[in-house]
C-alpha cells in the first residue's frame, strides 16, 4: 500500500537532481526564512475554454450627423490546426456591411493555427446602441469547434453611467411595489 | 426598581426633554432579481425573477449625507423576504435597497463588487418614500433588479450562495469570517476572461459572464479546494482539446470544472452537465461555447492529462439515473456515490499529496476506503484512465518475464497494486524475446494516455547488462524508442518503466518488430 500523503516514490523520484531543490537549499544555507506547511501553489487559475478565440473589436467610428460607419476587426486565433475555418458576422436588424449586406461569411486559414484578423466596416444609419455578433466554427482533431463573441456598439449614445450611492452601485427596481405609508 | 431601569428611565426622560418622538415602524418587501435560463445553445429565453436569497437589505433616508442615511439594515430570507423593524424619530422620504453581500447573514462571507476602485457592491433599491412619518410601516412589494440594472450583480450573488451551500452540504457548513469569497465584475470591464485568484480568493468574473453560472461555479470550484485542500497546479491558460496538459493542471482544472457541474446537480437544477457559455449580449442564443460532462462532447482526451478526462470522470462517480439530464433515468455508468465522497478524498487525503492529480485522488479514494473498485474502474475506463494492473501483471523481475512475440503490438499499464487493495504502486514491465543473430528489432512505445512517460532498457541474456536504452525518443514527445540488432540467438529482455518525473501511473502500448 502506498500512502500517497507522503508519496515516497513520487518525491525522491522528482526532486533530488532538480535545480529547484539547489535553489532551495541555497536559499535555506542563506539564512532564507522557511517555508510553511505545503498548500499548493498560489497561481491565478482561467476558466476553461476551446482552442481557439474570437474577438470582435472596433477600430474607429466615423460619427455622421446621424449614425455613422464603424470600422470593426474580428481576430480569430487558433491554438492547433482548425479545418474548414468559418467566421461569420451578423449585423443587427438597420445595420449593414459596407457591401449591403446583413451577413457575412469569410472561410479563415488556420490549419497551421495561428491568428488571423478580418477588417469589415458597418454602415449605421441610426444612433442607438447596438450588438454586433460574430462566431466562428470549424473542426480541430476531428471535434467540431465553435466559438461566439458580441460587441456591444454605441453610436451616438452612451451608457448611463452607474449611479454610485451610499457606497453601492445603485439600479432602480425594475417593478416597485405599491408603498403603504 | 433595578439599576438598568433606573437608567432606561433616565434616557427617555432626558429624550423627551429634547422633543424628539421615538417610534419603530417596519420596512417589509421582497426582492428579486431576473435570471436568464441557459442550455447547449445558449440563453433559452426563458427569464424567470428569482429571490434574492440572503443578502443585505438597508433601510435609507434619501436625503442624508454620509452614515446618517443608514437607518437600518437587515437581509432577506430564503424567498428573498424581509421585514427589518427601525426606530425612527422624524419624517423623512425613506428607501430600501438590497445589496449583493452579507454583512447582516449570520455564518455567510459573500460579496459580488464592480472592478475598479473604489469597488463597491450592487443594489437594487426601491422608489422613494417621502414624508414618511416614524410610526408608519412600508410595504415596498416586490422589487426586482433588471438585466443590466443590477440583475447580474444578483444573479452572481446567488450563483456564489449555491455554491457556498454546496460547499456546506459536504464540509458540514459554510466557509467562516476568515475564508470570505468575492466575485469581481463590472460591464464593459476586464475583458472576457475569468479566473480565481487564490491570493484574496477572489473570482474576476469575465464581462460577459453576469449570467454564465457555470463559468463561475467553475472559479468557485478553485476556492473551494483552495480553502479546504490545496493544488499544485501551474496555473494560466489552457483548452480544452489539450491532451498532454500538465497532470497538475488536469486534476486542478477537471476537478474545480466537476465542483461546479456538481452545484447544478445539488440544487436539482437543469442540465447539471452542461457547461456552457454565452457572449453576454441580450436574448436568446448567444453561444458561445458548451460542453457536456456526460457524454463527453463535443471534446475527448484519453487519461488524466487532459482535464476534460478528469472532469468527466469525476462525473462518472456521483451521477445517477435520477440526474437531470439529456437522458433522465438513464445512466451510462452504475456508479453514483455522494458528492461527499470525492470532497472527502481531497480534503483528507489528495490536500498533502505531492504534485496532486488524478493518480492522488486514485490512491486517496481507496485510502479512505470508498470502495467500489470495479464500478469505478469501469467509470474511469470510459475516458481511458486505466488505473489497475494489465493482464500481464506481475512481470516485475527477469524471473517473472512475460514472452512477446517478435512481431506485434500490447496495450500495458504502470500500475501495480501488490495487495490488491486499489491504492496503486509504481510499476516496472519486464517482457522477453527470443532474439535471432543479425535480426534488427525495432521497439517502441506508442500512444501514450495520462502521463505513461515511458522509458526503456534493452537487457541482454543476463537480465543486467544494458544493450541499449532509451527515455524520449524526440525532444517533447515522452514515447520511447529502441532499435536494435541482435550479436546472437537467444533470449533479450526488455524493461519497460515510468521516467522520472510527474506521475507514475499511465498507460501505453508496446510494439516490438524485428527485420532480418
Amino acid at each position: 500500500m502506498m500512502d500517497r500523503t507522503k508519496a515516497p516514490v513520487r518525491l525522491f523520484r522528482s526532486l533530488p537532481l532538480s535545480p529547484v531543490v539547489v535553489v532551495l537549499v541555497a536559499g535555506l544555507a542563506a539564512g532564507a526564512p522557511c517555508l510553511a506547511a505545503p498548500k499548493g501553489l498560489l497561481h491565478p487559475t482561467l476558466d476553461p475554454r476551446p482552442p481557439v478565440t474570437l474577438t470582435v473589436e472596433i477600430i474607429s467610428l466615423q460619427k455622421n450627423a446621424v449614425g455613422g460607419v464603424a470600422s470593426l476587426l474580428l481576430r480569430v486565433s487558433a491554438d492547433v490546426g482548425i479545418e474548414n475555418a468559418v467566421v461569420s458576422a451578423k449585423a443587427p436588424a438597420n445595420l449593414f456591411f459596407a457591401d449591403g449586406s446583413a451577413v457575412k461569411t469569410w472561410n479563415v486559414e488556420l490549419t497551421a493555427a495561428g491568428t488571423q484578423a478580418i477588417p469589415v466596416d458597418v454602415i449605421v444609419p441610426q444612433d442607438g446602441k447596438y450588438v454586433m455578433a460574430a462566431e466562428v466554427s470549424g473542426t480541430a482533431r476531428g471535434k467540431p469547434i465553435h466559438r461566439g463573441a458580441a460587441l456591444r456598439l454605441l453610436v451616438g449614445v452612451r451608457e448611463p453611467a452607474a449611479k454610485v450611492r451610499g457606497g453601492a452601485i445603485e439600479y432602480q427596481a425594475a417593478e416597485a411595489g405599491e408603498p403603504a405609508p | 426598581m433595578t439599576p438598568r431601569k433606573v437608567a432606561m428611565l433616565v434616557t427617555l426622560t432626558w429624550l423627551g426633554s429634547l422633543g424628539l418622538t421615538y417610534g419603530n415602524w417596519t420596512a417589509s418587501g421582497t426582492f428579486r432579481y431576473i435570471d436568464r435560463e441557459f442550455n447547449q445553445t445558449g440563453f433559452t429565453g426563458v427569464e424567470p425573477a428569482l429571490p434574492v436569497r440572503f443578502a443585505n437589505v438597508e433601510v435609507r433616508d434619501a436625503n442624508a449625507k454620509g452614515g446618517g442615511a443608514l437607518l437600518k439594515t437587515g437581509a432577506t430570507d430564503a424567498n428573498g423576504n424581509f421585514s427589518i423593524v427601525v426606530s425612527d424619530n422624524k419624517t423623512r422620504t425613506v428607501y430600501v435597497r438590497a445589496l449583493t453581500n452579507s454583512t447582516a447573514v449570520a455564518g455567510l462571507y459573500l460579496k459580488v463588487q464592480s472592478r475598479i476602485t473604489p469597488k463597491s457592491p450592487y443594489a437594487v433599491t426601491s422608489a422613494n418614500v417621502p414624508n414618511h412619518p416614524p410610526s408608519a410601516n412600508v410595504n415596498f412589494g416586490t422589487l426586482t433588479a433588471a438585466i443590466g440594472a443590477g440583475g447580474e450583480g444578483f444573479n452572481l450573488y446567488d450563483t456564489g450562495l449555491r455554491a457556498i451551500d454546496f460547499f456546506a452540504s459536504m464540509n458540514g457548513a459554510r466557509p467562516g469570517s476568515g475564508t470570505p469569497l468575492t466575485l469581481e465584475w463590472q460591464a464593459a470591464v476586464g475583458g472576457p476572461t475569468s479566473s480565481y485568484n487564490p491570493s484574496n480568493r477572489t473570482i474576476g468574473v469575465g464581462d460577459v459572464s453576469g449570467y454564465n453560472d457555470t463559468v463561475v461555479s467553475h472559479e468557485s470550484g478553485h476556492y473551494a479546494y483552495h480553502i479546504v485542500s490545496a493544488s499544485d497546479s501551474p496555473g494560466g491558460s489552457h483548452h480544452l482539446l489539450d491532451c498532454a496538459q500538465d497532470l497538475r493542471l488536469a486534476y486542478d482544472e477537471g476537478r474545480a470544472t466537476w465542483f461546479g457541474q456538481s452545484i447544478r446537480r445539488h440544487h436539482n437544477l437543469p442540465r447539471p452537465e452542461l457547461y456552457v457559455r454565452t457572449n453576454g449580449a441580450p436574448g436568446p442564443g448567444n453561444l458561445d461555447f458548451y460542453f457536456d460532462l456526460e457524454t463527453e462532447t463535443p471534446y475527448y482526451c484519453n487519461g488524466a492529462t487532459s482535464e476534460v478526462a478528469v472532469y468527466a470522470a469525476l462525473w462518472d462517480i456521483n451521477d445517477a439515473a435520477a440526474t437531470v439530464d439529456e437522458t433522465p433515468g438513464v445512466d451510462d455508468d452504475i456508479l453514483a456515490r455522494p458528492s461527499a465522497d470525492n470532497w472527502d478524498v481531497d480534503k483528507n487525503y489528495v490536500k498533502t499529496a505531492v504534485n496532486k492529480s488524478l493518480e492522488d485522488f486514485w490512491d486517496g479514494w481507496f485510502s479512505r476506503g470508498k470502495g467500489f473498485k470495479s464500478e469505478i474502474i469501469d467509470a474511469f475506463q470510459r475516458t481511458n484512465v486505466e488505473y489497475y494492473t494489465d493482464p500481464g501483471e506481475s512481470n516485475d523481475s527477469v524471473a517473472t518475464a512475460l514472452p512477446i512475440s517478435t512481431n506485434g503490438t500490447s496495450h500495458r499499464t504502470y500500475f501495480a497494486d501488490v495487495n490488491n487493495n486499489g491504492v496503486g504502486e509504481a510499476d516496472s514491465d519486464i517482457f522477453s524475446f527470443s532474439a535471432v543473430s543479425g535480426t534488427t528489432y525495432t521497439i517502441e512505445t506508442l500512444n501514450l494516455w495520462g502521463k505513461a512517460d515511458t522509458s526503456l532498457q534493452l537487457l541482454a541474456a543476463d537480465g543486467i547488462t544494458v544493450l541499449a536504452a532509451n527515455d524520449n525518443r524526440a525532444a517533447g514527445d515522452d514515447s520511447s524508442l529502441i532499435v536494435h540488432t541482435a550479436q546472437a540467438n537467444g533470449p533479450l529482455y526488455l524493461r519497460s518503466f515510468h521516467a522520472a518525473g510527474l506521475g507514475i501511473y499511465g498507460s501505453y502500448d508496446l510494439r516490438l518488430s524485428g527485420s532480418p
